[in-house]
């Protein structure tokens, strides 16, 4: 089976700290991915990458053997990646219906219209959904997923773990027992965020942290 | 040669002033995130109030401790301002502060008036610093040689305030993450508080210094506010150092502009500021902002195009607009017309603002440039009205497809900064463009067809076209592309992952908005029969801008509501009183805190309120 997403070794770098270093996977289709790893382990940084919201300083992102690393975040959703976001971003002057309705006008094309009302007609709906299942989509969710989602997920997916070990919401045990396959983020020795907040925890002399 | 220095010399001197003043706008905006356009009135204040000081105590030590004493009671009158007014209206949207500070300028420069007079005052020479110093032949005035000296030593003693104290250090902390601070328990309203006074205190500071040097007149505020605008924007929100440098630059620049280049040199210091935020967008020591919290759904209700009742209140509304003619004279018919025509022009900033969540300081330009427009297609091309109608929208479009190119690159206030950057390029333009503008003489005689020449027929013309327009620009924001645009200002984050590029659609916005406020300008020319370069002066954006924030930003009929109500408040006002401006700045800081959500939006959500109230009373 190839890899529908094929990741390697990835980095990024804030100044000296470095958020991630050398992550590699591969996903292949129809398959549950979940990334576990302690807080500051740069799960959400990988994410971030992986739709082009953060350039990745080093690696590649290769979706369908297309390499899409530092590609912007449309570009990428229209290779068909989808996303949710840790802190919830919606349209708030919308109703849930419109929320759902606006990803379907993007995919039709239809956003730049001036005419007209920015609905869809239940037959061009059906179609889009259609459509939708044929593409070989990655959905990544960063964020503790409840159990039910992921069961109830069918395209391929990227599930983010909370806290590791003793997580509450999402372990290595439902990732498995839902079929899934879990990828250890190891902390980046010495650099990681994890690393100063346990220096300044421990009392660093000064405000400056080794960079 | 000796001129050059003379010229330098008196540059630096002026800069000094203009660094106290933008120093304090600078730490004020750092840290409350509040633009404060009544920053120009506490520098008028602090002349003021010197030069009354200097004149009642006498001597050295009266002089010094007059100028001392004028600055401490504007950073206490600011104190006040931010405890009174401010402190309500925090939680209130973006730029609804504008709003109130605005209106507590006008107060300002009406109480000035009543209580100083109209005379320019200038307030005596410094003792001990009235003479010259001779400087390669040539005498420069020693007191300007001590404001030269000034401006560092109170930018070192800034810096001191800002690294070395710890109340400094919040401030600091404060600018970078606001929420962070609040988080570590620090009372941010003391916080806020201080950096208000401080910042008026040197707003105050920087007038009484400049008392003694040029007389102080009653339109200083609003000469001093676009400069120090242009002055924190180029060296930096939020930063001391930035603004002194850039103080620095901007009086250079203006110092040898009238020598090198007279024929531009109004446009060159907003070139200047343009070209920095195109190249360094966050000002030569600015920082990215970091990005800004998620606020809680800055917008919380859903926005509905009219329902039938909606529709049929319209309707009405209309209706009875159409049959104005009936009941009003010539002079009524002009002011129905010139109301229509703002109704417009507040609608098609209504699609930026608050649509696009686009900040615009500077909408005045499209209103300009359709004025002119629709006068030089009359004037220079001979042709007549209905040409001129098209031509001004046009020329607005295409000013706006340059300047949103380079706004939309931009976010918040400094989009909003290179808006007025740009309009204030174009009022250059007029002002100095004689052989083609007019200049300050403007373009007259630009007068409607025969058809359309008489008030009434005027005044339908103008419905007509206002009512198409309006209801045009409505139906654009519940189109595809109005949801995007609205997709873009309630998350960047999210329409950028399901992929909407946001520059292109709030660039086409800009192009939009400007047609439709070009619109209103090429009726304006008609409607006034002549065009001048104020039309797009600042003063004309911030109407806009007060009107739509009026109406309320979350309403899609606030602009309308807004529109009228100041419209017909002011013009009303002006012939009623002879100090509208102190009651229309009271009648507006009454609304910002009766309405914090502007009118429009309080209503509605006062019969929101109603509503749950009605269905918790009904039985189950």
């Amino acid at each position: 089976m190839t890899a529908l997403l094929e990741v390697h070794e990835l980095a990024k770098a804030y100044g000296g700290v470095h958020a991630v270093r050398g992550v590699s996977l591969s996903v292949a289709s129809g398959e549950i991915v979940a990334f576990i790893g302690p807080n500051g382990a740069g799960k959400s940084t990988c994410f971030n990458m992986l739709n082009g919201q953060i350039r990745p300083d080093a690696g590649t992102i290769r979706l369908d053997g297309r390499d899409i690393a530092g590609w912007p975040p449309r570009e990428v959703w229209r290779l068909g990646v989808g996303r949710t976001f840790q802190i919830t971003a919606t349209f708030a002057s919308m109703s849930v219906i419109e929320n759902v309705q606006m990803v379907f006008l993007s995919h039709a094309g239809r956003l730049g219209r001036l005419w007209g009302l920015a609905t869809l007609a239940e037959r061009e709906r059906a179609e889009i959904l259609a459509a939708l299942e044929s593409v070989d989509a990655v959905v990544i969710f960063d964020a503790p997923t409840p159990r039910e989602l992921i069961a109830a997920l069918l395209p391929d997916v990227l599930v983010k773990g909370g806290d590791w070990p003793g997580d509450q919401i999402v372990g290595r045990e439902e990732v498995e027992a839902a079929g899934g396959r879990v990828v250890s983020i190891p902390v980046v020795p010495g650099y990681s965020t994890t690393a100063i907040l346990r220096k300044i925890r421990e009392g660093a002399p000064s405000s400056r942290v080794e960079a | 040669m000796q001129l050059l220095v003379v010229q330098f010399l008196s540059g630096l001197a002026s800069a000094a002033s203009l660094f106290l003043v933008a120093s304090g706008l600078s730490l004020i905006f750092g840290v409350t995130r509040i633009v404060n356009f009544a920053h120009g009135a506490f520098f008028m204040i602090g002349a003021y109030l010197a030069f009354t000081l200097t004149d009642e105590f006498s001597g050295p030590l009266g002089f010094w401790g007059g100028m001392a004493l004028a600055a401490i009671l504007v950073g206490l009158l600011g104190g006040l301002f931010e405890i009174l007014l401010l402190r309500r209206i925090y939680r209130a949207p973006e730029l609804f502060q504008l709003l109130a500070t605005f209106g507590a300028t006008l107060v300002v420069q009406d109480l000035v008036l009543l209580i100083w007079g109209p005379e320019d005052l200038l307030a005596p020479r410094a003792p001990g610093l009235a003479g010259a110093v001779e400087v390669l032949g040539k005498r420069v005035p020693s007191y300007d040689l001590f404001l030269i000296v000034l401006g560092p030593v109170v930018l070192a003693l800034l810096w001191l305030l800002l690294h070395r104290t710890r109340w400094g250090v919040l401030v600091r902390a404060a600018t970078q993450d606001r929420d962070m601070v609040a988080a570590l328990g620090v009372n941010q309203k003391w916080l806020f508080t201080g950096v208000f006074a401080l910042g008026t205190f040197l707003a105050g500071l920087g007038g009484a210094l400049e008392a003694p040097r040029e007389a102080a007149d009653h339109t200083m505020d609003l000469r001093i506010i676009v400069e120090i605008f242009v002055v924190v924007v180029i060296g930096g929100l939020g930063s001391i150092e930035g603004a002194f440098v850039a103080a620095i630059l901007v009086s250079l620049l203006n110092a040898f502009g009238i020598l090198i280049l007279p024929k531009i040199s109004l446009v060159l210091v907003f070139l200047l500021m343009a070209v920095v935020l195109v190249i360094r967008p966050w000002g030569l020591f600015g920082k990215k902002e970091g990005a800004a919290r998620i606020s809680g759904g800055a917008t919380a209700s859903v926005w509905k195009p009219l329902d039938r009742d909606g529709r049929l209140v319209a309707l009405i509304f209309v209706a009875a607009a159409a049959l104005a003619p009936l009941a009003l004279g010539p002079y009524g018919l002009a002011v129905a017309t010139e109301i229509a025509i703002f109704v417009l022009f507040a609608a098609s900033l209504h699609l930026l603002v608050s649509v696009g969540g686009l900040a615009s300081f500077g909408h005045a330009a499209f209103l300009g440039l359709g004025c002119y427009g629709a006068a030089l297609t009359v004037k220079a091309l001979g042709l007549p009205m209905l040409p001129a109608l098209v031509a001004g929208p046009v020329l607005a479009a295409l000013g706006a497809a340059v300047i949103g190119w380079f706004a939309v690159s931009l976010s918040g206030v400094y989009a909003a900064m290179l808006t007025l950057a740009f309009a204030q390029i174009l009022w250059s333009i007029a002002f100095q463009w004689v052989p083609v503008t007019g200049g300050d003489n403007g373009l007259l005689g630009v007068w409607p067809s025969p058809w359309a020449a008489t008030a009434s027929h005027l005044y339908w013309l103008t419905l007509t076209l206002v009512v198409v327009a309006v209801t045009g620009l409505r139906a654009i924001i519940f189109s595809p592309f109005g949801y995007a645009l609205r997709a873009t200002r309630d998350s960047d984050l999210r329409s950028e992952a399901i992929g909407i590029d946001r520059r292109r659609v709030q660039w086409r916005a800009f192009v939009i908005a400007g047609a439709g406020a070009g619109l209103a300008g090429a009726l304006f020319a008609f409607l006034k029969g002549s065009v001048f370069p104020d039309t797009m002066g600042v003063s004309t954006s911030i109407d806009g801008l007060v009107m739509v924030l009026l109406g309320g930003v979350e309403t899609v009929s606030g602009p309308i509501v807004g529109a009228i109500v100041y419209k017909l408040l002011s013009i009303w006002l002006v012939s009623h009183t002879d100090y509208s401006k102190l009651v229309l700045g009271l009648v507006i800081i009454g609304l910002v805190l009766i309405f914090p959500k502007g009118i429009a939006g309080s209503l509605r959500l006062r019969r929101l309120r109603r509503g749950v109230a009605a269905r918790e009373k009904a039985p189950a």
